[in-house]
Order: structure tokens, then C-alpha cells, then sequence
């Protein structure tokens, strides 16, 4: 391999409280390479002191969102080519919206808090007896369609990272607990709407979103998170309505 | 929650930048609204109609025909993109979020060029 | 995240001003400006002109209509940087002052010019 990259890597390290510092590595590396693969040689070859997330290297496990030249996005589902700049040169960052632990690795508390603050999970209806066959609650197909997208997700934290209105609000519950919440809410044996409403049809529940689409644009799996969060503004303006 | 950083580190893209206008035009318009309010309260200032006329005859002066023009351009934009804003909250055009604002643009441009036809005889003091 | 429902209401009402307004700020403008583009603007011209019962409507609606998108608009821009809910409810407090302030100063300068004398003079 005769190609290389340059990473520019924005270093943190909380034992010497040092502010965070970009260094420079060059490794070798083909054009499609993920950028995973150029930090994973950076770590072995380089600088074992590296730290970074990672797991599944395929796109599934949600692990490796950082932010590439200035957007979110998974190193693994990142082909080099995609992001060097004119200079051959890619900037990376942890990503934004969640305190760094250390070089690329963030504190998730505030996402997992959000996440688990809008009840996601199935609530069944209690006057519905539990199903005998195999005590599983089916679906029909064409039901999963409107929920199928919302159901893709990983995890990964970018949409999160992408919302300007999650940086400037720290009480948002922000695009992935919404979308989250949205798969539950469009799912037709869920009847949890009561319970969600005090956290959904909040002033820091979808009235919140401001519309601006970053966490659409940035969702490695597509989802469609704002349609999501539209259709549940719309879903909170009835449950005043019927109140 | 800890101690965070919550700057606005955002990548400025089209939805970003439209919110981001949308905010600065929505409160030009607001300081706009009461200086307005403080240039018609003239009528009921000590001296009444007289004091509104002298007011208003220095404000309608070819800058202030100007200024007036890039007022009304800051109103088009928060009006037209305030009609994109209110088609995606009726759920429409989720996935075409960026021509609409270019289309919302395109049209406060050209209704800008027709207001700014119909006052340049103003804006050169005849 | 704080769970006590009751946003959507200031939303609502916010998108409903919103379309009053693009059909009261168009009405407005015609009424007042365009209609006699180029005349000098007097008060006893603007008192002539504005003797229609259907411009009276205009203005006391855009009125209305205007602090009330302005002010709530103004209450997001603040809201949507970090505040505490103290904060939120004195804030919501001053705008509700202020927003009725407006309205008696407003009402009284529409009154000026529409019934031919204010509620009160400064």
C-alpha cells in the first residue's frame, strides 16, 4: 500500500486536565478503507494510548460514532474517500453534545437518561388478556410498516450529537428518546400514550424540535426521525384535544 | 446531570441555517414592532397630531425608504419560510425540506424586487 | 425531560398567529401604505383614510394577533437555551405584562386614529 492518510485527531486526556489538543497521525491506508480501519492502525501501531469506541466494525453495534470533519457519523460505515478534505486530511472529534471521557470516547449518562425517560417499551393494554398461543402478541405486516424504520435503531448516539437544540438545552429529550418514543406510539398494541403524554406533550418534549432535520440527515440507518417527531406533535395535539 | 460544555456546535446546514435566520429576522422584527409602536404613540404625545406629522415627515426621507426595504425583506423571509415551517408541521414535504426552502428564497427574492421597483421613486426623493 | 405536559397549547396557538398574521401583516401594509404609495402621511390623512369599519378590524386583529406571535416567539428564543423553571415562570410573567402593556399603548394609538381620539394621552 503505497497510499496514506492524515488523521487529525483531537486528543483528551482528564488526568493531566490539559484543554482538549489535535495531533497528527499518517497511516497507511487504501481510499475505501473506513475510517475505523486508519484509527484502529493509529492505535496499534501508533499510539496504543488512543481511545476510542468500537465493536462490531459493521454498522450494527452503534459503537463508533464520532464526529468526521465536522458531522456525526460512524467511522466504520465512513469510507476515507468520502471524507479527506482537499489536503488528504480528516478531522476527527468526539461527538458533540456529550462530556468527553477521554480522546474520543463520551459520557453517554445524558443520552441513556433520556432515553429511558419516555417509558420504551410495549404497554400492552391491561384489560387485554395476555395471548395463550406462545403468550406473543402479534403484529400485522403491514402495521410494521409504519414503525419498521424507527425500529433500525442502534443506539449510536449521532443523532443526538447533531441536534443544535440538544447543545443549547440540556432538559431536551432530543431526537433519539422522540424517535424511540414514536416506534411505541405507532405501534398498534402499544396503549401507552397516557403515560408518555406528560413527557412527550412537554415544553422539553417535541415542542422542543425546531425542525431543523440534522438528526435525519445524519442517522447512519435512515431513519426518518422527524417525520417521527412530527407525526408525534400532531398525536400530542389530539391527546389535548380529547382531554 | 454534571457539568457540560452546551455550545452551539452545530454544522451549518440548510436546516440549521434556516432556524438560525428564522431566530435573528423573528427578533429584528420584534424590536422593529416597538419602535413602530413608539413612532405612532407620537399622536398621543403632548402636542398630538402635530407631533406625529413631524415624526412621521422625517421618517419617510429616502433613507428611511431604504431601511424600510430592508425591513420589509426581513419580514418576507420570516413569512416565507414561516410558511415552509407550517407545511412541515402539517407533515408535508418531510423529504423535500430543502428545495422548499430554496423555493421560499427564490419567492421573497422576487417579491422583494417588485416592492423595490414599486418604491425607488421614493428611495431617490420624488 | 421534565414531564408535565401542557406544551402543545403555546405551539398551537403560535402556528395559528402565524397564519392570521400572513393575511393581516398583506392587509396591513395595502391598507396603510401601498394604497397611497408617494402621498405624505398625515394625521388627519391617515384619519381619513382609515374610516372603513373592515380597517378598523385589520388593525385591532394585527394587533392582538402581532404581540402575541412576537411575544411567544420571544419566550422560545429564550426557553430554548437552558433555564430553570423559575426562570421560565418569572420570564412568562414579565412577557404577560408586557404583552398587555402593549395592547392598552396599541389600542390607545389605534383608538387615536381610528375613533379620533385616544383613551389617554402621555
Amino acid at each position: 500500500m503505497d497510499d496514506t492518510v492524515q488523521l487529525d485527531i483531537q486528543r483528551f486526556n482528564p488526568e493531566t486536565g490539559q484543554v482538549p489538543y489535535w495531533q497528527t497521525f499518517e497511516v497507511p491506508a487504501e481510499p475505501g478503507d473506513p475510517v475505523l480501519a486508519a484509527l484502529m492502525r493509529v492505535r496499534e501501531e501508533q499510539d496504543g494510548s488512543l481511545a476510542f469506541r468500537a465493536s462490531c466494525r459493521s454498522g450494527i453495534c452503534g459503537s463508533d460514532g464520532m464526529v468526521i470533519n465536522g458531522w456525526p457519523r460512524l467511522a466504520c460505515k465512513t469510507q476515507i474517500s468520502e471524507v479527506q478534505d482537499a489536503h488528504g486530511i480528516i478531522r476527527i472529534q468526539p461527538l458533540f453534545n456529550l462530556p468527553r471521557l477521554k480522546d474520543l470516547v463520551v459520557d453517554q449518562t445524558p443520552f441513556w437518561d433520556k432515553f429511558s425517560a419516555v417509558f420504551p417499551w410495549l404497554m400492552p393494554a391491561v384489560d387485554k388478556p395476555e395471548p395463550e398461543k406462545e403468550r406473543r402478541m402479534q403484529m400485522e405486516p403491514d402495521d410494521f410498516q409504519l414503525l419498521s424504520k424507527a425500529s433500525d435503531c442502534i443506539f449510536c448516539q449521532i443523532c443526538f450529537a447533531a441536534c443544535p437544540i440538544v447543545g443549547l438545552d440540556q432538559e431536551f429529550l432530543g431526537p433519539q428518546a422522540l424517535i424511540k418514543a414514536y416506534r411505541f406510539e405507532a405501534d398498534p398494541r402499544d396503549a401507552g400514550t397516557p403515560t408518555r403524554a406528560p413527557v412527550l406533550d412537554d415544553p422539553e418534549g417535541v415542542w422542543r424540535c425546531r425542525t431543523i432535520f440534522n438528526c435525519t440527515e445524519a442517522c447512519p440507518k435512515g431513519i426518518p426521525i422527524t417525520r417521527g417527531i412530527q407525526v408525534l406533535k400532531r398525536a400530542m395535539v389530539q391527546e389535548e384535544l380529547r382531554r | 446531570m454534571g457539568q457540560r460544555s452546551y455550545r452551539i456546535r452545530t454544522i451549518y446546514r440548510t436546516g440549521t441555517v434556516a432556524w438560525l435566520l428564522h431566530r435573528v429576522s423573528g427578533l429584528l422584527i420584534l424590536a422593529y414592532l416597538y419602535f413602530h409602536l413608539v413612532v405612532l404613540s407620537s399622536v398621543v404625545w403632548p402636542g398630538g397630531p402635530r407631533a406625529f406629522n413631524r415624526v412621521v415627515a422625517s421618517l419617510t426621507t429616502p433613507p428611511f425608504i431604504v431601511a424600510d426595504l430592508a425591513l420589509f425583506a426581513v419580514i418576507l423571509y420570516h413569512a416565507l419560510n414561516g410558511v415552509r415551517l407550517l407545511i412541515l408541521d402539517m407533515g408535508w414535504g418531510l423529504e423535500r425540506q430543502r428545495p422548499l426552502f430554496w423555493s421560499a428564497l427564490i419567492m421573497g427574492a422576487l417579491a422583494l424586487l417588485g416592492a423595490a421597483v414599486v418604491m425607488a421613486p421614493l428611495a431617490v426623493g420624488r | 425531560m421534565r414531564g408535565g405536559g401542557r406544551g402543545a397549547w403555546p405551539w398551537v396557538l403560535q402556528r395559528l398567529s402565524a397564519l392570521a398574521l400572513l393575511v393581516l401583516v398583506v392587509a396591513h401594509l395595502w391598507i396603510e401604505h401601498f394604497m397611497h404609495l408617494g402621498q405624505a402621511i398625515t394625521y388627519h390623512g391617515v384619519v381619513a383614510r382609515l374610516m372603513h369599519a373592515l380597517y378598523d378590524a385589520v388593525d385591532y386583529a394585527l394587533l392582538l394577533t402581532v404581540v402575541y406571535h412576537a411575544l411567544n416567539g420571544f419566550r422560545s428564543v429564550l426557553f430554548d437555551r437552558i433555564m430553570g423553571p423559575t426562570a421560565q415562570r418569572l420570564t412568562t410573567g414579565v412577557l404577560w405584562v408586557v404583552g398587555l402593556a402593549t395592547l392598552v399603548l396599541g389600542g390607545d394609538i389605534l383608538s387615536a386614529f381610528l375613533n379620533g381620539r385616544a383613551w389617554f394621552y402621555l
